[in-house]
């Protein structure tokens, strides 16, 4: 049974309704997890003709306070006796999701499944869709509602 | 619990007299935050996202075209702030916290951070799933039986993953497989009456192949389930009926089938 699962994470709290499933899932062997944020991109903002702030500026701001809450998982995770790991990346959470994976050693990916409704639904690809389409891994996903608790 | 590692930093402080509007752009920002009100150098009450927007304009569009926004632009923090919060030590506990919400008892005056409903919240949910039984107790696995030889290597993939984490788990696996009804052209030409025979033989052949597939030391805790109709809605009752904690299921890549279990399981779906 696959021991080291990455775990994406958005920066709020949603994501983290798959925290609890991979405790569950490693309890009986144990195991490492590595917790992945992925945040668009930072912009540098401009108004008229001053630069208010530069995009390795937002990027470092938004880094910080990912990397607080990443911190509390991390750290309840550490005392169920689980080797954790945390990072925050920028970009295109599809593409470094599957990197990280790759150059992690994941032997599955979990995730919390995030689906737009409506037309947004036909206008947008699904993060979920696409890492189970193009994962070599298994990859463990949960729904956001709707879905009993750990 | 004490309260002093739960409480967080309150986003900010602000004046009595100053600007709602002033103080809801700072909030913007913070959904989930609250600024501290001061007056005159002492604690007033607390603002919250919730407080500015049931002072500001209607949510409703057709009746917030009719209030004037200087109806509500000169409002101050004081006229939608929360007054009176329940006011605790940092030493208190949670459940002391909770007791004092419910009582609204104060103490104390130095602010040194704030804790929400939603905090209290958080840790009762993370104290319940800690108490939670770590394991899982009930998986269930879908597999096809066709017989294209990608197919049946997804199939396989998702078996032994399931066997996997049920051995470790000490946990009971549900075998299932979804059978399509028969084709009309095939339907139409069988005899009348016989219909109901083959598809009972279809059942039998189908549960007899899928025992098969599971290895004689795994046999006390598979059981083995075969369903007739939509697959995705197979899966679900299945699901349902047995209480499982987790889906396995093959058929990547891109499986419609996999995705339409994914948005509607009551468990979390492992896609292999």
């Amino acid at each position: 049974m696959f021991r080291r699962i990455l775990v994406l994470l958005d920066d709020g709290l949603v994501g983290r309704r798959i925290v609890p499933w991979v405790r569950r899932l490693l309890a009986p062997v144990g195991g490492d997890v590595h917790l992945l944020v992925v945040l668009a991109p930072g912009r540098t903002v401009i108004a008229g003709s001053r630069t208010l702030s530069y995009a390795n500026q937002s990027e470092d701001a938004a880094r910080g306070a990912a990397s607080l809450e990443l911190a509390g998982v991390a750290a309840r995770l550490r005392d169920d006796g689980f080797a954790v790991s945390s990072e925050v990346r920028f970009g295109d959470p599809r593409a470094v999701a599957l990197d990280t994976a790759q150059a992690w050693g994941a032997e599955a990916i979990a995730l919390v499944d995030v689906a737009a409704r409506g037309a947004r639904r036909w206008l947008t690809r699904n993060v979920a869709d696409d890492i189970i389409q193009k994962s070599p891994v298994p990859v463990l996903v949960g729904r956001v509602s709707g879905q009993r608790s750990a | 619990m004490r309260i002093k590692t739960l409480m967080r930093c309150s986003s900010g402080i602000v004046e009595a007299r100053e600007s709602l509007a002033a103080a809801a752009m700072r909030l913007a920002s913070d959904p989930g935050g609250c600024l501290v009100v001061m007056d005159g150098g002492r604690l007033a009450g607390v603002l919250t996202p919730a407080d500015a927007r049931a002072a500001g304009p209607s949510t409703v569009p057709c009746l917030a075209v009719h209030e004037l926004p200087a109806f509500t632009s000169g409002l101050t923090v004081a006229d939608a702030m929360r007054r009176d919060p329940v006011i605790v030590p940092p030493d208190a506990t949670s459940s002391d916290v909770a007791h004092a919400l419910r009582t609204r008892v104060a103490d104390s005056v130095e602010v040194m951070g704030v804790v929400t409903t939603t905090d209290l919240l958080g840790s009762l949910v993370e104290r319940l799933e800690q108490e939670t039984p770590p394991r899982l107790s009930r998986l269930l696995v879908a597999v096809s039986l066709a017989a294209s030889p990608g197919r049946r290597r997804s199939m396989h993939t998702a078996l032994d993953v399931a066997l996997d984490i049920t051995r470790r788990h000490g946990a009971m696996l549900t075998l299932l497989h979804v059978m399509r009804g028969l084709s009309r052209r095939v339907a139409e030409g069988l005899p009348a009456g016989v219909e109901a025979d083959v598809q009972r033989w279809r059942l039998a052949e189908a549960r007899a192949a899928l025992a098969r597939l599971v290895p004689r030391e795994d046999r006390s805790t598979t059981r083995v389930d075969v369903r007739a109709g939509d697959v995705v809605e197979g899966v679900l009752n299945s699901a349902a009926t047995t209480g499982a904690e987790l889906i396995v299921m093959g058929g990547r890549p891109g499986a419609a089938v996999v995705r339409e279990t994914i948005r509607r399981a009551p468990c979390p779906v492992l896609a292999t």
